[in-house]
């Protein structure tokens, strides 16, 4: 459905239109959008990473297998995301050209439509979704390629509208899936902890020196029984997980409601509507915030 | 299917989190190797309903959700008496299974 409402935007698109071209706001908004919808694909390729790291330590220590398949299934699953980071990246070079055109010069507009183009066709279908993302995004890419070529900036305004309503399509269907592996993380991680302190690997202090640094004090080992410091070192690492999990679901929020705003702004923009970017503006930096806070926490259980 | 997705983690975090204690009150190497393959089948259930796409909700998967959640507060009542390992790994094989068979379905 979504693949045909595109093919439609485009038809009629090329049938002849005549839109507004996005002012310097809008596509200044849009490339800083874009970085932040990267960001968020980079930190979930991490967070598979230490998935990843975590569940080969947990099967060593426990005896369960670890074979190729499940090794296998993590590599695939950071690939899928990464092309979700590549096409957030071709999205933040098309605003960037887009900028050159208003500007007249289209060298680099032409370089970065045609990577668009190339990186959106390489979207393989992730996982949990029902979206085949070459069906989405597909076939409104060449019409972009096209007019960006030619420098028709209020054309390319519709395609570009089409693709980001598709982007937003593939991140909705998505998003629970992205949420699983978020929490599959903290818990994870929490659970290898256990073990590792059960089995006397790890000493348990450390989260207990973080939260004396966040008191401005130095932490005094001499100072706790250890099964009292074991006991409040857990204690910590469980906050420290319900405050990764608000912050990850923070950042996929947020970053949901931007991709929906930019791609209604764009709308806005097709339907001859004023433009307000303030809830962009809004949702961009709350995504920005969670996830730099987000990649400031400690990583479990190495830190 | 969020909700199938969120069983599914819950059903290998909760044995992950145990697996440890289980197999330390475990009486016989089988018990110990049906622990193991317990929670392999269940991180292998999470994984594929992670990276394939889950059906809309019908009444069959509806009836399967249910049962597995009914499987899993029985895992969870039985794992707290670890004085009967047993019967703890019988439950867990059962609500393993039924969340592989709700998985099988869906894809």
């Amino acid at each position: 459905m979504a693949a045909l409402a595109i093919s439609l935007a485009v038809v009629g698109c090329l049938c002849g239109c005549k839109d507004t071209p996005p002012d310097a706001d809008l596509l200044t908004q849009g490339g800083q959008a874009a970085a932040v919808v990267r960001s968020y694909y980079e930190a979930l390729q991490q967070t598979v990473l230490d998935s990843w790291e975590f569940e080969a330590a947990f099967s060593s220590l426990t005896g369960v297998a670890f074979g190729e398949p499940e090794q296998a299934g993590y590599a695939s699953r950071i690939a899928a995301l990464a092309a979700r980071a590549a096409v957030a990246q071709r999205l933040e070079d098309v605003y960037s050209a887009a900028m050159q055109l208003r500007s007249g010069s289209d060298a680099q507009a032409t370089a970065a439509a045609e990577g668009l183009g190339n990186a959106l066709k390489a979207v393989p279908k992730y996982p949990s979704s029902g979206v085949d993302p070459s069906a989405v995004l597909g076939q409104a890419t060449d019409a972009l390629l096209g007019f960006l070529r030619n420098r028709s900036l209020a054309n390319s305004n519709r395609v570009l509208t089409s693709l980001l309503e598709g982007i937003c399509t593939l991140f909705t269907d998505e998003s629970a899936a992205y949420q699983s592996v978020l929490s599959e993380r903290e818990q994870s991680g929490q659970h290898l902890l256990e073990i590792l302190e059960r089995q006397k690997m790890v000493t348990a202090t450390p989260p207990l020196h973080d939260l004396a640094a966040r008191l401005g004090v130095p932490w005094n080992d001499a100072g706790t029984a250890q099964p009292q410091a074991e006991t409040l070192a857990l204690a910590l690492t469980t906050v420290q997980e319900k405050r990764a999990e608000l912050l990850d679901a923070c950042a996929s929020t947020e970053t949901g409601i931007l991709l929906g705003e930019l791609a209604a702004r764009h709308q806005d923009l097709v339907a001859g509507r004023a433009v307000n970017l303030d809830n962009l503006r809004r949702a961009t930096a709350a995504a920005n915030t969670c996830l730099q806070q987000r990649a400031l926490l400690p990583k479990q259980p190495n830190d | 299917m969020p909700d199938c997705l969120k069983l599914l983690l819950d059903q290998k975090e909760f044995l992950q989190a145990r697996l440890g204690p289980l197999l330390a009150a475990a009486g016989s190497d089988a018990e110990r190797e049906a622990l193991r393959t317990a929670y392999e089948q269940a991180r292998a259930n999470w994984n594929n309903a992670v990276d394939k796409a889950l059906a809309p909700g019908n009444a069959t998967a509806d009836d399967l959700v249910a049962q597995l959640q009914a499987a899993q507060r029985d895992i969870e009542e039985s794992s707290n008496n670890m004085a009967d390992v047993a019967d703890t790994i019988g439950k867990i094989t059962t609500g393993v299974n039924i969340a592989t068979e709700l998985v099988g379905f869906l894809l």
